[in-house]
């Protein structure tokens, strides 16, 4: 038997930023995971507000490739944002990461702040104890950061998966990929077609990380990717001569959320909380922000309803603008050209993610205006 | 309680629109918002409209009307006044 003051589930980027919060401030962590090391996981490319948290933690980025903006295609068109252009340029740029690397340093700093790492399995939660495949864990403390299976929310029949978003996504690292205009070298590269979309994530050594996300509506048979490609001009151009480096590894019906994030002697963290359809690539913001935020509430005895009311406020301007990429709206208006420079801006600080900061409302403002702006998109003059 | 509003209702035209050399005190009560005044348009004024409902629960009508109602911060208060 081991006891404990903190048991945080999951070491990977939730799981460590909880957990180097509370180690820095004394408390007895320890982070339990299946894993010794990183596995290759998604979520590879991260967006430029992530990095307050990254910097907050000392985190080193060099070597990762450099993110300047994000580039979306549907027929012929392409359209590119640049982070610089946001409303607030805080950080102009991002990374595309491969996450074994990433997550190793994200563990290494936790390690340095004082958390201890616990190689074991989760079974099952009950108040004060964690039992695993390994014997039982004690603990005052139990936070779930185990990622989108939601270990706790599951058990405790709280899962809640998104009415409309339950999309599939398949991928691989690939070789010689052609990365077209308008794309900067480190832009992420989303191809919209009738069904799906593809992403397009290059890391510094030259491979690419390609992923196919589809609806469960969309019956491209067996051979999903061959025939998603057929209907996808702009990606079979960017794959012309691609190699497929690893075997396609899947995810499915993705975007879901925990009824409550926290209860007596415990909380959840990242997508163990929620987490939702990567087209914005938000979900490593996601699991950063809500998982350092949920450290700083418990080290200083704060509200966790008024964090839970938070982060589900914040969540919801990108939520809406991945509706709008679905429902067509977000590529209209994308593509369109821009009437006003101010919308360019706007949706440029939504794909930034630009959510968290107290009283923004410039990700609100977009992302309530797509339905309507897109039904203007054909009377309106662009410039 | 007109006057009370048009504080607050520049200072909305200029975040929502976001016109971010201006000033509150830099748009006059009287002015035209549309044309050579602020230059605002059709679709500055739909934008508009919607963050006054969010904010002072008005709802301003799409129809030849709203014409009146945007000419200046004098009027949209008036506007805003009444129906709140």
């Amino acid at each position: 038997m081991i006891a404990t003051d903190v048991v945080v589930l999951g070491g990977g980027p939730s799981g460590c930023a909880v957990a180097t919060v509370l180690a820095r401030a004394g408390r007895d962590v320890l982070i339990v995971d299946r894993l010794r090391a990183p596995a290759a996981a998604v979520g590879e490319s991260l967006l430029p507000f992530g990095t307050r948290v990254l910097e907050e933690m000392g985190v080193s980025m060099e070597g990762f490739q450099v993110k300047r903006g994000a580039v979306f295609t549907r027929g012929d068109d392409s359209v590119r944002f640049a982070f610089s252009e946001a409303v607030r340029p805080t950080w102009p740029s991002a990374w595309e990461v491969r996450r074994d690397v990433f997550d190793q340093r994200l563990r290494d700093v936790a390690r340095q702040a004082g958390a201890r790492f616990h190689h074991a399995r989760a079974e099952r939660f009950e108040p004060g104890v964690l039992h695993t495949d390994g014997g039982q864990i004690h603990c005052e403390l139990f936070v779930d950061a185990a990622g989108r299976r939601k270990f706790l929310a599951r058990q405790r029949g709280e899962v809640e998966h998104h009415p409309v978003l339950r999309n599939a996504a398949q991928s691989a690292h690939h070789a010689d990929v052609d990365h077209l205009v308008p794309a900067v070298r480190g832009d992420i590269t989303i191809c919209r077609f009738v069904g799906g979309w593809f992403w397009f994530i290059p890391f510094a050594d030259e491979t690419t990380s390609v992923g196919l996300v589809t609806s469960p509506e969309c019956r491209l048979g067996r051979n999903r990717w061959a025939a998603a490609l057929a209907r996808c001009p702009q990606a079979a151009r960017r794959l012309a001569r691609a190699r497929r480096l690893s075997p396609l590894s899947g995810v499915e019906n993705f975007t879901s959320y925990a009824a409550r994030f926290h209860g007596p002697g415990w909380a959840l963290a990242g997508d163990a909380a929620l987490f939702l359809d990567p087209v914005f690539s938000s979900g490593v913001l996601l699991a950063l922000e809500s998982a350092w935020t949920l450290g700083e509430v418990i080290r200083d005895g704060g509200d966790l309803d008024f964090w839970e009311a938070g982060l589900r406020a914040a969540v919801v301007p990108m939520e809406k603008a991945v509706l709008a990429f679905y429902d067509g709206s977000f590529m209209d208006v994308a593509c369109a050209g821009y009437h006003k420079p101010r919308y360019r801006r706007q949706i440029t600080s939504l794909l930034a993610g630009d959510l968290f900061a107290p009283g923004n409302e410039i990700s609100r403002r977009m992302a309530d205006k797509f339905g309507w702006l897109a039904g203007l998109v054909g009377q309106v003059e662009t410039r | 309680m007109a006057e009370g509003i048009k504080p607050r209702l520049k200072a909305l035209i200029i975040e929502s629109l976001m016109l971010e050399d201006m000033e509150p005190d830099d748009i006059e009560d009287a002015a035209p918002l549309f044309g050579e005044g602020l230059g605002l348009d059709s679709v500055d004024a739909l934008e508009l409209a919607m963050e006054i409902e969010r904010v002072f629960g008005v709802t301003i009508p799409q129809d030849a009307g709203s014409r009146t109602i945007f000419r200046s911060v004098d009027s949209l208060s008036d506007y805003i006044a009444k129906a709140a």
